[in-house]
Formats: structure tokens, sequence, C-alpha cells
């Protein structure tokens, strides 16, 4: 059993220290010389909202009402496997933990999910709370692999899914005792993926104090098959995690520093660092269009909303704004195709794009359709 | 006020857009005549900052009804005034008991001088006929106007120092230095005699509702009129969150305004209009507001990171388009549609 590199002791002990410096000493905040105290309150965008707007016609997709925390786009057979129930994480134990389905068509008439039975021995539904997705498909299989946020199992769950019958065969749980806020994984080969761990800390007091204090305690990590090791630490809270298989690209989100790092995948699988796309909000999802290298984000745009959403995850007036981004691939220009005040949509968390489908998952909530009636300039 | 070092400005637009040839210095206000389909357009806004010598004073007519076309035409002025000292800012119309159309029209000499130039259009000539020319007191550094009457209107100072320095540090002191106006053809009074930076204003359909946008508090105030302009009562005010500047009231009572979503990007361009590697991003936004003014909903029909408009500052819809005005560079149209707003 691997013991965390610190103590607990000797780590409150370096937060509190850093903390202090960094509220006596001015730093670089969104490039200017601004306080710490004046740093935080933009932090959490007391000073933002959204403006509501849609690329088309959108719809919510019935079926879906604890959520849809992570959307995974199985392109090939065009299915979209959704993460539902992560109120679970939050300390609501009457929303069970599952996963859904839905199959895009070129025209649907009914937009609706279908959940997926879960079936294996080893696999406990009660401690499952899923958060982010990814999918590996290869000679007619599919292998999906689930970020499992449950407080008492962070852990990566390896499923076979049989489409024909709608049914996902628990192969194999991936833990380590360095899991303890486990976001999204990303497939990079079969049953060779990376992690993202967000914080140090395990969700509640001990991560928000963390987190308050703008530290870099987030983690990458990859699994060859056997092992988990570390890949790179000091990261801010990195979120979100993307492939572009074709030009062989791995997108990284940050929540709190708000931007998206691109690294390059070499064949040992190291990542060599490429380049930094700033958002200004805080990126909860990430999709790459693989045709033409487009990146689309999901967002919480207004970080102080969403916290308090995560706070209340029951509660229907606690809302928060959505965002959905695109960055073209070819210019880079970033155009925001959705945006939503969370009257409609709350907390936008994941976002899959597939032939004018525009998908939209909520932590908590809804799973909103939206036609897009003029992609080129959304 | 931290000026926006946290935001920025996402690209979408409500359908395809380009640039209305003819306009590249400016189209701060434009008033809408709805029967005609026609647009008038104020261009080459002096306002503290200098400008250009190119730059000229002009009011552009855009015909909404073109086809096949983009394209703003000068107007011509008839009358006794100095065209080298004609710098037009904010503008509205009405339409006199004659039906004529009349404009009222912001002007700023290039010492600073304000006046409000009042014009009637002539439909044969398709020329604008300058009436008189209006000094006040009270019009201490204005902005925009919302016409009343063919003689009557309400202005709105958008603050008090003269100077681009004296500006500054009357935006950090936080005092509001601001007022708004009302002209009863032959004298003024005060409606607001202190506020802060109240920039563009209008009425509501109905004309019992003044709409005045707070520029520097990035919150648009609704303010119940009294009984012959002599007092405004505060309704509502909204917290949009961004710098937003003129306003159109659509057929539905919808309230369009051009924004600027990202200060620290706009004040450094609107200091230096003629360096065009310095540009602001632009915004629209639609107002609903229920019946009674105490609940709204905003949508974002566009925005753009600056480069095909900078700084917007009005926008106008008609029919299936949409004019969208900035302060001292393009002006655009965009095609609309009901989904897309």
């Amino acid at each position: 059993m691997l013991r965390p590199p610190n103590s607990l002791s000797g780590m409150l002990h370096r937060l509190a220290v850093e903390g202090v410096l960094r509220f006596l000493v001015s730093g670089q905040c969104y490039g200017g010389n601004i306080s710490s105290a004046t740093c935080f309150r933009l932090m959490l965008d007391l000073n933002k909202r959204v403006y509501n707007h849609t690329p088309g016609p959108c719809r919510i997709v019935t079926g879906i009402t604890d959520g849809a925390a992570g959307l995974e786009l199985v392109r090939e057979v065009g299915i979209v496997i959704i993460s539902t129930g992560l109120a679970n994480a939050y300390g609501n134990e009457t929303v069970r933990g599952g996963l859904a389905m839905i199959q895009l068509e070129k025209e649907m008439a009914k937009h609706e999910t279908k959940p997926v039975k879960i079936e294996g021995e080893k696999f406990d539904q009660n401690k499952f709370a899923p958060l982010g997705i990814s999918s590996y498909y290869s000679k007619g299989r599919i292998l999906v692999y689930v970020v499992n946020s449950h407080p008492e199992r962070q852990c990566v769950e390896i499923f076979t899914y049989h489409k024909d019958k709608n049914v996902l065969f628990h192969r194999k749980s991936v833990c380590d005792a360095r899991f303890t806020s486990i976001y999204d994984v990303v497939v990079v080969s079969a049953d060779r993926f990376f992690i993202s761990n967000l914080a140090y800390m395990s969700r509640g007091k001990l991560q928000t104090a963390e987190l308050v204090m703008q530290s870099s305690f987030g983690a990458l990590y990859f699994f060859d098959g056997r092992t988990v090791s570390l890949h790179e630490s000091r990261l801010s809270t990195p979120s979100a995690l993307a492939i572009d298989r074709k030009r062989k690209l791995i997108f990284v989100g940050s929540l709190l520093n708000e931007n998206v790092r691109v690294y390059a995948l070499e064949k040992d699988y190291s990542l060599t660092f490429r380049t930094q796309i700033s958002l200004l909000s805080s990126p909860a999802g990430i999709h790459i269009e693989e045709e033409n290298g487009d990146i689309w984000i999901a967002l919480h745009p207004v970080l102080h909303q969403a916290y308090l959403v995560t706070l209340y995850p029951n509660d229907e007036k606690v809302r928060s704004s959505s965002q959905v981004l695109r960055e073209d691939g070819v210019s880079w220009v970033i155009t925001e195709p959705y945006a939503n005040d969370g009257a409609t949509i709350s907390a936008s968390n994941a976002v899959v794009y597939d032939k004018d489908h525009l998908l939209i998952g909520s932590m908590f909530g809804r799973l909103l359709h939206c036609d897009v009636l003029n992609p080129s300039i959304t | 006020m931290v000026l926006d070092v946290n935001k920025r400005a996402y690209n979408h637009r409500p359908g395809a857009c380009r640039q209305v040839e003819g306009i590249a210095h400016g189209s701060e206000d434009i008033a809408l005549l709805e029967d005609e389909g026609i647009a008038f357009i104020t261009s080459g806004i002096f306002y503290m900052s200098p400008r250009g010598k190119n730059v000229k004073g002009q009011i552009f007519l855009y015909d909404f009804n073109q086809e096949g076309t983009w394209k703003a035409e000068p107007l011509k002025i008839n009358g006794k005034y100095d065209q080298e000292n004609f710098h037009p800012h904010g503008l509205s119309h009405i339409v006199t008991s004659t039906g004529i159309v009349r404009l009222f029209v912001i002007s700023h000499s290039k010492a600073f001088e304000h006046s409000v130039m009042v014009l009637d259009w002539n439909r044969k000539t398709r020329q604008l006929d300058l009436v008189k020319t209006i000094r006040d007191e009270k019009f201490i550094r204005p902005n925009d106007l919302a016409a009343v009457s063919e003689e009557a209107f309400i202005l709105s100072n958008d603050g008090s120092a003269q100077m681009a320095v004296t500006n500054l540090l009357e935006i950090l002191s936080l005092i509001p230095s601001g007022s708004v106006v009302y002209y009863d053809g032959k004298k003024s009074s005060w409606l607001i005699p202190r506020t802060t930076s109240p920039n563009g204003v209008i009425l509501d359909r109905e004309r019992k509702h003044l709409i005045v946008s707070h520029i520097n508090d990035e919150t648009l105030s609704v303010y119940k009129i009294g009984e012959k302009y002599r007092s405004l009562s505060r309704v509502i005010d909204v917290p949009l969150l961004t710098a937003a500047d003129n306003f159109y009231v659509d057929k539905d009572g919808a309230i369009w305004t051009g924004a600027h979503p990202v200060l620290k990007e706009a004040f450094p361009h609107l200091g230096d209009c003629e360096d065009l590697s310095k540009y602001a991003p632009s915004q629209v936004l639609r107002i609903k507001f229920s019946k009674d003014f105490k609940s709204w909903e905003v949508t974002e029909p566009f925005v753009d990171d600056g480069r095909l408009i900078s700084a917007s500052s009005i926008a106008v819809p008609f029919k299936n388009q949409l004019l969208i005005g900035s302060v001292c560079r393009q002006l655009v149209h965009c095609d609309i549609t009901a989904e897309t707003i």
C-alpha cells in the first residue's frame, strides 16, 4: 500500500505558510499586479455573468434527471455514453450513480436516453458515482473507462460495452491510494490511460481550503496496463482531459487557472508540453472533433455559482451558469456556441458534438440537445 | 471596478455578418425609421481624445431595403453650421405633427464644446435641413438624448470632466459626476442632478419610462417619468455586468444595446481610435422586461473579439436584419433569425 508523499501534518503546515505568503505579497494575477484578495474575488467570478444564446433549437433530453456530468461519444457507432448520479459523491445517497446512453441519428424524432445495465460480480453499484468517461474502439469492441468519484472508492472502472444488449460488463477496477479527487480519464491505447487528480485533498473542507489558497497540488497519473505512475505533479486543478488521436495531442483543462494545456503524446506515452489556451472560464469537459481538430469545451463561467451548486446538489433553486466554447482547430479563434444563466441547464460539465448534434450535460440536472444551425460561425 | 481583467469575448454571430461599406470612422449611434426602413447613423465622433486629420463628422443613411449591397451613404446637411467642428455623438428622432422626421443630434466641437443640432429629414431631396443649434449651460458633457416632442428632449451628461486626464481621475474617484437633463424647447431642468456616468438614454415604447445605462457601474436603470417631465423615480437597477452603451427599443418592447464587455481593452482603443492595431471586443444584448419591469431576461445575439467590429455602442434590429454600430470604427450588418437573437 503506497502512502501519500507527505504526511498530513507536514502538508497542512506547508499549506498554511504558502497561504500566508500569498496574501502578504502581491503577485501576478490575470497578467497584472493585483492583490491576492482581489485575485480571490476575481477567481470566483463575482463580476461575471453569461447572457443566454443558443446555436439553434434546443430541447431537454428525456430520461436524464440526475445529471450528465460526463459524456463520451463513441464516434464509430454514433453512441453517447452518459454519467449520471454524480450527486451521490456529494452526499446525496438517494441518488444512484449509473450510466445511460443515447443513439445519435440523422433525424431524431425523439431525444431520449436509455439506462445501461451493468453486470459484474466485483462491481458495487452502491459505491459508484461516475464522472469523466473515455472510450476505446478496436475491431468492433467498445471499451469504456469511467472515473468513479465516490469518496469511498476512487477508481477508474473499466467496462466492455455490448451494444446489442445495451449492457456494460465490468472487467476491472484501477484504484490507487493517491487518487483523492479524480476527475477525468483519457484513453490512449487499450487499457492505457491518463487520469486527472484535481487536488491533493479529498472533496470536503480541506480541499476547499486547498483550492481557496490557489495551491497547485493536482496531478496527472498514467496507467500503463499494470501500474499507476505519477506523470506530472504540481498542476493547478487539472480537470477535463481529451485526446486528438489523429494529431497525437492530449488536452488538460485547469479548473481554476481557466486554461487548457496542450501536450504532444509521444510514442512512449510521455507528454511534451506544447502550448496553453487561456479561456478565462473554468473548463469542466473537453471534446475533440477529430476530423478538423476543433476543441469543444463545457465550462463553469461563474465559479462561485458552480461551487454553491456542489454544496446543494439537490436544490433546483441553486443554479449555475452554463457555457460551451469551441476553439477552431485551424485559426484558434474561440467562439461561444451556447450560454445559459442556469434556467435551462445548470452547471454544464460535459459536451460532445457530432454532425450538428450538440449535447451538453450538467453536473446534477439535465442533459440538453441542440441543433447547430451555422456550424462555421456559431 | 477592476477593468474586467478576468473577462474576454467569445465570438458568436446570429447569422452571416459583414462590414457595411462607406463607414470606417465610427457609427456611434443609430436612429431607425421603421416605417421607411432607413437608419440614420452618426459618424466621426470626437470625445476628448484626438481623432485623425481625415476623420470627418458625418451623418450617414443606411437603407435596409437595399438588396445585394450593404452600403451607407453620407447625407448632405443644408444650413449654417461649421463642418470642421461637427462631430456628432448621440442621436434621437421623432415624427412631428406635420409628418416631418426630426433628428436631435449631439455634436462636439474640436475644442470640445457641446451643442444639440435639430435637423429635419427632407424626403424629397434625401438631405437634412438644419433647423437650429441649441446650446445650454446644462449641456456639460452630453452623450445621448431621447426625443420627447418636436421641441423637447431628455439628455444625458456622462460626466463633467472636459479632458481625458481629468476624466480618468473622475472615474477613479467614483464620485457621481454625471446628470440627466430635460430640455423643454426653451429652457432646461435637472431630472437627475447627480448620478454615475449615465450614457445611453431612451424612452420605452409607451413613453412612460426612461431607460438609462450607467456605463461605469455596468448597470441598466429604469425610471418612471413624473408628470410633465418634472422628475424621475427609480423602478429597477439591472446589473448587466457589461458596459452597455446606447439603446434601441424594438416593437416588442425589448431593449437592444451595444456593449463593451472588456473595459481594459476598450479604454486603450478608444483613447487612440486611429491605431488599427488596437481594438476592443463588441457585444450586443437584448433585454426583455416583464410589463412591470420587475423581471427580465437577457440574451446575447452577437459577440466579436474586435476584429470584425471594435467597441460596439448600438444595435438596431429591423425585420431579419441587425445593424451594429461602433464608437469610432466599423458598422456591421448581420442576418438574424428568431432562434439566434
